[in-house]
């Protein structure tokens, strides 16, 4: 097994009395794609949350580089909480809202030990361009950026910090589609440089190419596991039926 | 400070909490009662169907820097789908509709409701008479609109009361944008991003607005609700003789919903007409490059299912 192998053996996850994963497996390695797709409220948000160690309630096994985790004190998650990042579905949320964008992307390389970059680093300009967002913005604050933009520089933050893993939440869904299809080809590139990456999303029509997985999560279980195409093509449990059927298409 | 007790306190409560946000109000209730009583719509909208609900010359300038010129929209066959790429000032003109634009802006424009009623968009007191009843806000984030202190019964009770609204009940809201009843009891914290954002829905249902804009209100929902959601819109509109002003960035939404559509880019109208004449042939670049994406996702699953077959 690999060193940054993120490996789920039977998750568990519960928020209070109520449960809402049960009995999860998953694999993922570097240069893996696996999408986790199913109706809101499903616990896919959960599901990212307990992967880096931010449910208390879980039980079963989690193991990052072969060492579990579940139990384990806080200093032990360290490691994953360094490689693996977590990118939010609500940036607004998820970033300072008075730091300028240049300062929050800086604070991912402090935090991962890695070489900071100033507000005028080539390598900072070169990410924002990435991430298709004008290098100009470096100096603006979060709360006067669009939606689609706080996305795209919450992105650039989980990307900064060089993650082995990167676990994006609706990462396309505030996003107009040119942008959205922007930021899928740009994750699919990192994938072939190695990114292991599970994505949560609703959208069927991004995931084939780029991812080869699909999880279908339904009220916390995984009611079909199948390659993306096979999915799109023959969704075999009702959810993933219904999910099929509701990707808009063009008149 | 009890925020339980009356809507007065909640609302102040509320409008501090978006004032920190950026964000909107979706019905706060303080702003009808400061409405001033020839802009008040009188009970159940007797509107004459004659004219149209028209957005006219609509135009926003920041420090003399220009963000939105010479909007018009026109609502005539159902839902007006208003798309653009992201930063091409969509929500600014829903801001600017609503009274509610950035401070120290200038907002030109007039607003024609149906029953003939018209509000220049800067007269603010008029234009915050018009909220609620005239017209609501559909955010795009509807968690951060609704009062985390008070269950969802409790808000939709709120707004029947304010609007003098005797024929929905706060069940039979949650039914119509279809959610189960039992959300009634929960606090917005409990609620599923979808879930709150058709509570959001019911709120605003619970208003009875002559105008509903909404604003992208399903790209945070999964595509099953995003369906659900943008049928219950139609419905619910329909049946209420509700217009609705959709903006998204999602083409093959805006058709699901839509039959025009005005497309926007920074801060223009670039394009304009029926939604199947602009997906058919986009004559502007920035239509090209909706169409072009949306017909990507398109072809990958007709590749998909041919390829099987």
């Amino acid at each position: 097994m690999s060193r940054e192998t993120l490996s789920v053996r039977g998750l568990t996850v519960a928020l209070g009395t109520r449960t809402v994963i049960r009995d999860l497996d998953l694999e993922l390695r570097r240069g893996d794609a696996i999408a986790v797709v199913g109706p809101s409220g499903a616990g896919k948000s959960a599901l990212l949350r307990a992967l880096v160690g931010l449910e208390p309630g879980i039980s079963g096994s989690l193991r990052f580089g072969g060492r579990e985790l579940v139990g384990a004190p806080t200093e032990a998650w360290r490691p994953l909480r360094r490689r693996v990042q977590l990118c939010w579905q609500d940036p607004l949320a998820a970033l300072h809202p008075q730091l300028p964008v240049a300062a929050l992307i800086d604070e991912a390389r402090l935090l991962t030990g890695l070489p900071r970059w100033h507000a005028e680093a080539p390598e900072l300009h070169a990410l924002l361009r990435r991430v298709a967002l004008d290098p100009a913005l470096a100096r603006r604050s979060p709360g006067s950026l669009s939606g689609g933009q706080r996305q795209r520089v919450a992105l650039a933050r989980a990307l900064a910090a060089e993650p082995a893993i990167l676990l994006a939440d609706e990462i396309t869904s505030a996003l107009d589609r040119p942008v959205a299809w922007a930021l899928i080809d740009l994750l699919r590139e990192l994938r072939g440089d190695g990114l292991g990456l599970l994505m949560v999303t609703h959208d069927l029509s991004l995931l084939p190419g780029t991812v080869d997985q699909v999880l279908v999560l339904a009220a916390g279980e995984v009611v079909e596991r199948s390659p993306v195409r096979e999915l799109i093509a023959a969704p075999q449990h009702p959810v993933s039926r219904a999910l099929r059927a509701a990707v808009p298409r063009l008149p | 400070m009890a925020f339980a007790q009356g809507w007065h306190e909640c609302s102040i409560f509320v409008t501090s909490v978006w004032a920190r946000r950026d964000q909107t109000f979706v019905t706060a209730p303080s702003q009808t009662r400061v409405a001033q009583p020839e802009c008040r719509f009188t009970g159940a909208l007797c509107c004459t169907y004659h004219r149209r609900v028209q957005v006219l010359g609509l135009g926003c300038a920041l420090n003399s820097r220009s963000l939105l010129a010479d909007i018009d929209l026109e609502l005539v066959d159902g839902p007006l789908a208003l798309l653009g790429p992201s930063g091409a000032g969509k929500s600014l003109a829903l801001r600017c509709m609503l009274g509610l634009a950035p401070p120290r802006s200038t907002v030109r424009g007039e607003l024609v409701l149906k029953d003939g009623r018209r509000a220049r968009l800067d007269d603010l007191r008029t234009v915050a008479g018009l909220r609620g009843r005239g017209l609501c806000l559909l955010p795009q984030d509807a968690g951060p609109s609704l009062d985390p202190v008070r269950r969802v019964e409790a808000q939709l009770r709120e707004l029947l009361r304010v609007h003098d609204n005797r024929d929905d009940s706060p069940a039979s809201l949650l039914v119509q944008v279809g959610v189960v009843e039992e959300l009634l009891r929960r606090y917005p914290h409990q609620l599923s991003g979808g879930q709150a954002q058709r509570v959001a829905l019911a709120l605003a249902l619970a208003c009875r607005p002559a105008l509903l804009l909404a604003d992208e209100p399903s790209s945070a929902l999964d595509t099953i609700a995003q369906a659900q959601l943008v049928d219950t819109l139609r419905v619910s509109c329909a049946a209420r003789s509700t217009e609705l002003v959709f903006v998204t960035h999602d083409l093959a939404l805006a058709a699901r919903l839509c039959v025009r559509a005005v497309v926007l880019d920074v801060g223009r109208v670039v394009e304009a007409g029926p939604l199947a004449g602009l997906i058919a042939a986009p004559a502007h670049p920035v239509t090209q490059a909706l169409v072009a994406a949306a017909r990507r996702a398109d072809a990958l699953f007709v590749d998909v299912l041919e390829t099987r077959s």
